[in-house]
């Protein structure tokens, strides 16, 4: 059945090169240095989301230690996957969703009047320095964006999703099949 | 690709994830609570060879420690410790004119070193008169253990009083645990921290004093 919302054809190749190819780069540049400092130094990763006082160390040690390990790692699939231009909408809507969960995080931090550093991309600032404020709430923003344009579109036409595609015409089966 | 797939994706991509992470946790354990032992006071420590290059901050030479000075300091405090450092409170806390009798016997170099648990911004901006720069991450990265494994290796047993900016801040917490799992066991954490120190007037180093 087709869905009126869903756009019957998928990305050309102006939008998949100027557009698509950079988001998912640039998302898996990201999150690949971020998941490659906190996979060189779980205890320091473990550490900063102590710091965010969500988990009690004692009590919920268990959960801090899973989330120090499973999110890089996490991180680190979905860079591959997006730079394969793999599974591409599922790697960008997990990493927004990632996104949303950690900013959530910062947002309550500010809430809470807690001045500790982010973390968020390991020993990386990306932009922003100091303890976590607006600035990081506004760098996960664009971010996310950029999560969902890539969750949206798709990897577009330089995406090994498009494997197979060879229909010059531009229609897009991957749309076609929801 | 159908986008019911999404999902059973985003499922496998966590599956994946949380498989990798299960056997990177047994490979490099992690920790999170520090062995709240107390301290001793150092006796019989002996000079290490070669103390001439690397410290963040010009640290005093190191000697073999008083254990009476640094009861007699504490005793003079009147509470906590209570005169005798080697029965400490059991979470190695101490008050900040502990902090201060300590610090006297730091930079006359009785094996006593002041650590400095914040951030390197901090420490730039103004630190404790001789303190050593040792961030968590500054000792995960092999840098700041070098740097104290110079000046006073665990087998010396020399008191390292570690603070951060105080209140319920963390970071001494966290450099307790990585200096512990490095061998150290004679950790004291000043529960207040160097906010409290400087605006008591105490000796600061950085660019509003000395060393």
């Amino acid at each position: 059945m087709a869905h009126a919302s869903v756009p019957s054809r998928g990305p050309g190749w102006i939008e998949s090169i100027l557009a698509l190819l950079p988001a998912r780069l640039v998302l898996a540049g990201v999150f690949g240095l971020a998941a490659y400092f906190k996979l060189s130094d779980p205890q320091s990763f473990a550490f900063a989301i102590k710091a965010f006082e969500i988990f009690d160390p004692t009590e919920q040690a268990h959960a801090v230690k899973l989330l120090a390990f499973a999110v890089p790692w996490t991180e680190a699939i979905i860079a591959v996957l997006l730079v394969l231009g793999l599974w591409s909408r599922a790697a960008a809507a997990l990493l927004t969703l990632l996104l949303v969960g950690f900013t959530g995080g910062l947002l309550s931090l500010i809430w809470r009047k807690i001045e500790t550093e982010c973390a968020c991309f390991g020993s990386l600032e990306f932009g922003c320095t100091g303890p976590v404020g607006l600035c990081h709430i506004a760098r996960n923003m664009g971010l996310i964006l950029l999560g969902l344009l890539v969750t949206w579109r798709g990897g577009g036409r330089l995406a090994l999703d498009r494997r197979g595609d060879a229909d010059p015409s531009g229609v897009d089966s991957e749309d076609d099949d929801a | 690709m159908a986008k019911s797939a999404i999902p059973v994706q985003i499922l496998a991509i966590v599956g994946a994830a949380t498989l990798l992470a299960g056997v990177h946790s047994l490979i490099v354990p992690v920790t999170l609570t520090r062995e709240k032992t107390g301290f001793v006071v150092p006796a019989g420590a002996q000079q290490p060879a070669d103390q001439s290059t690397g410290s963040t901050a010009e640290a005093p030479a190191p000697s073999a420690a008083d254990p009476a000075a640094v009861e007699d300091a504490l005793a003079q405090t009147g509470d906590g410790v209570g005169g005798n450092a080697s029965a400490s409170s059991g979470d190695g806390k101490i008050s900040l004119a502990e902090a201060t009798k300590l610090h006297e016997l730091a930079i006359t170099g009785q094996g006593v070193w002041f650590l400095d648990a914040r951030r390197r911004v901090d420490y730039d901006a103004g630190r404790i008169e001789g303190a050593l720069y040792m961030e968590h991450t500054h000792i995960s990265s092999g840098e700041g253990l070098d740097e104290l494994m110079m000046f006073s290796p665990p087998e010396m047993g020399e008191l390292l009083v570690i603070y951060c900016t105080g209140g319920d801040c963390q970071a001494s917490e966290d450099t307790a645990i990585l200096l512990q799992q490095a061998g150290y066991t004679n950790i004291a954490i000043m529960a207040a921290g160097f906010d409290e120190w400087a605006a008591a007037g105490l000796p600061t180093g950085g660019p509003t004093g000395g060393p």
